[in-house]
């Protein structure tokens, strides 16, 4: 049973792709085809944002019923939760609103300040753990970019080292990582359409 | 799309195609076929679950934004390999590894990946639905979902293999404050860099997507990087050969006069 299902799933998942590659290359009479599959590809998209909230509140259901470690945070997202869902099915849009702009908005804020000081302590922590010629590299770079955006007139070279480090080696290696990361996906996209890909049979 | 890129398209796939099927026959016949450079962070990876073996703690696992049906949908697949490959290998432990997904379409992936890992050890009963778990990756919600996880669930180590932003510091350096051991790599540059200047082992590029190869034993995986690295020495050559094209006349100009 559970090789015909793997059969099944394989045989789907290579035949969908296919007829999507071709409406895409080829267009024309088989853009209909193509467009109804990927209705059904948003679809399930929203069943899985349905498995996501049953997974969510049963993370940390559990986690609260069982007094782990945390609870008191689950507890907070359980209700956040619920009371979203009591204000969106009450049709209260404004109080909604009012909720996010001065809960998660402030929250999100201080959240975005740590990030400043946890990139301060990763460019501490890369020179203290290991000193590597790409290491005094990676820093010196990140020292003269600081100082180069800095609106001063006496940091004008700087900022043209800076602007020449922006638009030649940085370009030129944000080139290269976009290719390796396209070159890639081509690789995989190929072996889920010749059905050597596992990921779909579980 | 008109009529240039869908011919482009159509050849880079066919030979990457014509390349992943000759190449697999070959892998097949001969492991030892193709020496593969080494990557720090999978050569990390035996360590990362050492440790967490060692200590009865969890690893955590996540796919970041990545999700199935867009542009990261390959990414997805990348982390689900890497889920998968450390799944089985900390499955004797008792202590599954923690899979966290931005995107909801990765959670049924990665729910996927470590019951697949479990059932070839036989350990199936072993898992719970809540091993892997849906933290919605819109603004930073994801982030602080993941540095609470590392305090409460007791993750010992941490490896995150997708599409991530600069916000990746933040769980980074929780693991850091804990002595744990990362490996991490993202599809977008911020992240990237970020997680080369704060994880232990970084993987950059390219690399996410070879985790079967490098952590597997699969004929295809390897298959899959052999054709990865010829194409990537197909697209040097065409930009040496554009360069050398494009200097030609500048280059006969100058000589001549």
């Amino acid at each position: 049973m559970r090789f015909l299902l793997n059969v099944l799933a394989t045989t789907l998942a290579v035949g969908i792709g296919l007829t999507v590659l071709i409406g895409l290359l080829l267009g024309g009479q088989f853009a209909p085809v193509t467009n109804s599959l990927l209705q059904i590809a948003v679809i399930a998209a929203a069943v899985t944002l349905l498995m996501g909230v049953l997974n969510l509140i049963g993370v940390h259901g559990g986690r609260l019923l069982q007094r782990r470690r945390g609870w008191f945070y689950s507890f907070a997202l359980l209700v956040a939760l619920f009371v979203v869902l009591i204000l969106w099915v009450t049709d209260q849009d404004a109080t909604n609103r009012q909720l996010l702009d001065t809960v998660q908005v402030s929250i999100e804020a201080s959240l975005g300040a740590l990030v400043l000081f946890a990139l301060v302590f990763g460019a501490y922590r890369l020179m203290r753990r290991r000193v590597t010629a790409g290491g005094t590299l990676f820093t010196l770079v990140v020292i003269i970019v600081l100082v180069g955006a800095l609106p001063l007139a006496s940091v004008a070279p700087v900022t043209a080292v800076r602007d020449w480090l922006l638009a030649v080696p940085a370009s030129a290696g944000t080139r290269g990582l976009l290719i390796g990361v396209a070159l890639a996906t081509v690789v995989t996209g190929v072996r889920v359409l010749i059905g050597q890909d596992r990921s779909m049979r579980e | 799309m008109d009529s240039t890129t869908q011919i482009l398209t159509a050849l880079i796939l066919l030979t990457a195609l014509a390349l992943t099927v000759i190449t697999t026959q070959f892998a097949r016949r001969r492991r030892d076929l193709y020496p593969v450079r080494a990557i720090a962070g999978y050569e990390t990876v035996p360590l990362l679950i050492g440790q967490a073996v060692e200590a009865g703690r969890r690893i955590q696992v996540s796919s970041g934004a990545a999700g199935i049906g867009g542009t990261s949908t390959a990414l997805a697949l990348a982390s689900y390999e890497v889920l998968y490959q450390i799944a089985g290998r900390a499955a004797a432990s008792g202590v599954p590894p923690l899979a966290v997904a931005g995107d909801s379409t990765a959670l049924p992936l990665l729910m996927g990946a470590i019951r697949r890992a479990y059932r070839e050890v036989d350990r199936l009963n072993r898992t719970t639905p809540t091993a892997a778990r849906w933290v919605p990756a819109a603004s930073l919600a994801l982030y602080a979902g993941l540095v609470a996880d590392i305090g409460d669930e007791r993750v010992s180590g941490a490896v995150y293999v997708g599409d991530f932003s600069a916000a990746i510091a933040l769980p980074l350096e929780a693991i850091a404050r804990r002595r744990g051991t990362s490996i991490a790599g993202s599809t977008t540059l911020e992240g990237q860099a970020v997680a080369y200047a704060m994880a232990d082992a970084p993987l950059i590029g390219e690399e996410l997507f070879v985790a079967g190869a490098y952590l597997g034993d699969s004929a295809a995986a390897r298959a899959g990087l052999i054709t990865l690295d010829v194409l990537r020495w197909l697209v040097i050559a065409a930009l040496l050969g554009g360069t050398l094209l494009a200097l030609r006349d500048p280059l006969t100009r100058a000589l001549g006069g």
